[in-house]
């Protein structure tokens, strides 16, 4: 994924206006991901670590604002950046959507030039910061992110994530299918550096050290099953 | 003939669009007919909040309209429109550019 394509979270209760969102944003290259109402938008943000969440303030019978505070939980510094959609034109909703900090409000009917200038303008400010090169004082600095396992074989697992590993580390996984094995005990280290899949999405090989012959007798009986 | 030029990006996804909005000509109807303005006034909102983008314009001013209307209690002006806009619907024309 170039630095320009940014993941975005559409959230809104109009399949017509998913559609046309979606299809637009994804033709110039984002990563789009929509939820109809807030519950979904709510599972969404446990996958997904979007730059933009466009965010319709009428949903059903909810409030879109009252997903903010769903959004600030995760991030508290305000990286992720949220634009309010809704064919409200009232100087309150705007005054309201200003006052949860809001970083643009887009009027309905929203056509395709309307949402590529907004794309353009907002655009430099979806970044994250990136780590790396971290001072020693920083070493301890611990962060999550999720992921998938993709293989494994009696020395490593693959994990398929969104963050590129450039230097060798240890790790910890939390993973039901590492639980299931009792793998846990062992210690994981990242073998860099990982590989790109596709745009924004990296494998990384973690190797497995301290298994024992039962552990790996596990392992073999997995691959049994699946060759 | 309600002749629409329609972006040739939104191809695949317009049948979906016009579909919906058959469905939406049935609602209507029965809506109107039940005296359920509140339930009107939901779709009319829906329709003149999508209609812009896909390039029906005109269909989405007439959704805005019986919005409005079913919002003042205006039962027999959204009535007509609503005949309106089920005579919009029927006779869509696309040319995709």
């Amino acid at each position: 994924m170039s630095s320009k394509n940014k993941v975005i979270l559409i959230v809104d209760d109009d399949v017509d206006v998913l559609n046309y969102l979606k299809t637009l944003l994804e033709n110039v290259g984002h990563e789009v991901h929509v939820a109809r109402d807030l519950s979904s938008a709510r599972a969404t943000l446990t996958t997904v670590y979007p730059h933009l969440v466009l965010l319709d303030i009428n949903i059903e019978d909810e409030n879109g604002f009252s997903f903010i505070g769903d959004i600030k939980k995760i991030d508290p510094y305000k990286r992720i950046k949220i634009i309010m959609i809704s064919s409200l034109t009232s100087k309150k909703a705007l005054a309201v959507s200003q006052q949860y900090g809001t970083d643009g409000y887009l009027v309905k009917p929203i056509n395709n030039d309307i949402l590529l200038t907004t794309m353009k303008k907002i655009g430099p400010s979806c970044k994250f910061p990136d780590a790396k090169n971290l001072e020693p004082k920083f070493s301890g600095v611990m962060c999550k992110l999720l992921g998938t396992i993709t293989s494994i074989s009696e020395v490593n697992v693959t994990l398929r994530s969104k963050v590129k590993f450039q230097e060798k580390q240890k790790i910890n996984l939390e993973c039901e299918f590492i639980d299931k094995l009792e793998l846990n005990h062992a210690q994981f280290i990242i073998n860099p550096p990982s590989t790109d899949i596709s745009p924004g999405v990296y494998d990384t090989e973690i190797q497995m050290v301290g298994l024992n012959d039962n552990d790996l007798k596990e392992i073999r009986k997995i691959k049994a099953i699946k060759g | 003939m309600a002749k629409v030029q329609v972006d040739s990006e939104l191809k695949e996804i317009l049948p979906t669009f016009l579909k919906n909005r058959e469905n939406d000509c049935h609602q209507l109807k029965e809506l109107i007919e039940a005296g359920d303005l509140a339930g009107v006034k939901k779709i009319g909102h829906k329709v003149s909040g999508s209609s812009g983008g896909y390039g029906f314009k005109e269909l989405g001013e007439i959704a805005k309209n019986i919005e409005l209307a079913a919002e003042s209690g205006d039962q027999e002006k959204a009535s007509k429109l609503i005949e309106s806009f089920v005579n919009y619907v029927q006779t869509i024309e696309v040319e995709y550019i």
